[in-house]
């Protein structure tokens, strides 16, 4: 039945939860790009077919003529829901340049096993491109995700941080579940790679 | 005195000026109260409402110019008129589901200022001004850094959404701002190119096209 492997990708991506990317998979994205083939050798025989008994659209509307549209029409929602599956996950590849940060070694190992290289080189031209324009503009849209209750918060540490860090001519030491009575900027970026945690109440 | 608490609960009364059975006017309460206390005529009454609001503009043009000036007398008046102004900006951003026309002088001027009250910061940290002032002044530098940011944030974003129409379209590309026009088409290629080499490179010839369904 034409249609149904690009219906499974389609599905299989919706079956994930929003937001999050599921392994690319290659399987299904290889079988529908096969039918697509077929689809069009299909087509192109028909065509040539309806060459050779001299006959031609749109003249002549015979049965080879419908096949051949059939074919087309297939071909055509193959390539839609290709490119759909393509497309969202494109869209969560720059959704997660913003929410995680926009290096590419940044983001936690799980992530990046989910992604093909196709899209980690688009990652990284998308950050270029934002970092780019952060440049000319001269202000980093990185910081300050949410809006900001207070100047200082109280931070703990929870993952590993490389040691002696300078900040604010001080060079803090990071141990493990240390508490620090950091600026809101500062410890942004730490908080977004989830290796410290803000301590509220 | 009854009909006198009535007339102070709504905010606009309509009035029949002059008893003529055809013109009906609107007009705010206080108003109405002010032209009754004084006896102007409907006219009258016109006249002075227009001119009130005339002057009210030319107030509020006046405050918005002096802000350009940026000099430590009129940074309190200045920067609450300047932050008004970025908050309406980015309030609109934020609601509208298109992108809006970018509003490149309330930015310009808005760094300005933001530079200028950080400098201000660190010269009372370092005169050992009271910390509770300091941090005050530090939360509002916050809150306007976080506008400024917010607002172009939210533009970035829309234009991620929206890249192929943005471009496809004059007048949505006549409302972003050079850099983003520079952003949006280096986005559309990325995209582009991401598109060409996953899948439209491995499918048959006619049908390649990013835009268009096939040939």
């Amino acid at each position: 039945m034409y249609g149904r492997k690009g219906y499974q990708l389609v599905k299989d991506f919706a079956s994930g939860e929003k937001g999050q990317l599921k392994p690319f998979n290659s399987k299904l994205f290889d079988e529908t790009l096969e039918e697509c083939e077929q689809n069009h050798h299909l087509i192109q025989s028909l065509m040539r077919k309806m060459q050779q008994e001299g006959l031609e659209v749109p003249n002549n509307r015979n049965a080879d003529h419908y096949g051949a549209l059939v074919h087309h029409l297939s071909l055509i929602r193959n390539k839609r829901c290709l490119m759909a599956y393509v497309h969202n996950r494109a869209d969560i590849v720059r959704d997660l340049a913003w929410r995680v940060g926009l290096e590419l070694l940044g983001l936690p190992p799980e992530i990046q096993e989910k992604l093909t290289t196709l899209e980690k080189d688009y990652f990284k031209n998308h950050s270029v491109a934002v970092k780019s324009y952060m440049g000319k503009v001269g202000i980093e849209l990185n910081v300050d995700m949410v809006p900001p209750k207070d100047p200082y918060i109280k931070v703990r540490v929870v993952g590993d941080i490389a040691e002696g860090i300078v900040m604010n001519d001080k060079t803090t030491n990071f141990a493990r579940h240390s508490m620090h009575f950091l600026k809101r900027t500062d410890a942004e970026p730490y908080i977004a790679r989830g290796q410290m945690e803000e301590l509220t109440g | 005195m009854r009909h006198l608490n009535t007339v102070w609960a709504k905010t606009t009364i309509t009035l029949r000026p002059n008893k003529s059975p055809q013109v009906w006017r609107r007009i705010p309460t206080r108003l109405f109260l002010f032209a009754a206390r004084f006896s102007l005529t409907a006219s009258e009454t016109e006249t002075f409402q227009r001119d009130y609001q005339q002057r009210e503009r030319e107030e509020t043009d006046l405050m918005a110019s002096n802000s350009d000036m940026g000099s430590a007398d009129f940074e309190s008046l200045s920067s609450t008129s300047d932050v008004e102004l970025l908050k309406r900006a980015w309030r609109n951003e934020k609601a509208a589901p298109e992108i809006l026309p970018y509003e490149g002088a309330l930015v310009e001027r808005a760094k300005g200022q933001i530079e200028l009250v950080e400098e201000n910061i660190e010269d009372y940290v370092k005169n050992g001004i009271d910390p509770l002032v300091v941090s005050l002044y530090q939360m509002d530098l916050d809150r306007t850094q976080f506008l400024l940011r917010s607002y172009l944030r939210v533009r970035l974003l829309k234009i991620e959404k929206f890249m192929f129409h943005i471009l496809k379209s004059e007048e949505a590309e006549s409302r972003l701002s050079e850099q983003e026009k520079v952003f949006a088409r280096r986005c559309a290629e990325d995209l582009a190119k991401h598109f060409e080499e996953s899948v439209l490179l491995k499918l048959p010839e006619n049908y390649q096209s990013v835009l268009k369904q096939s040939l």
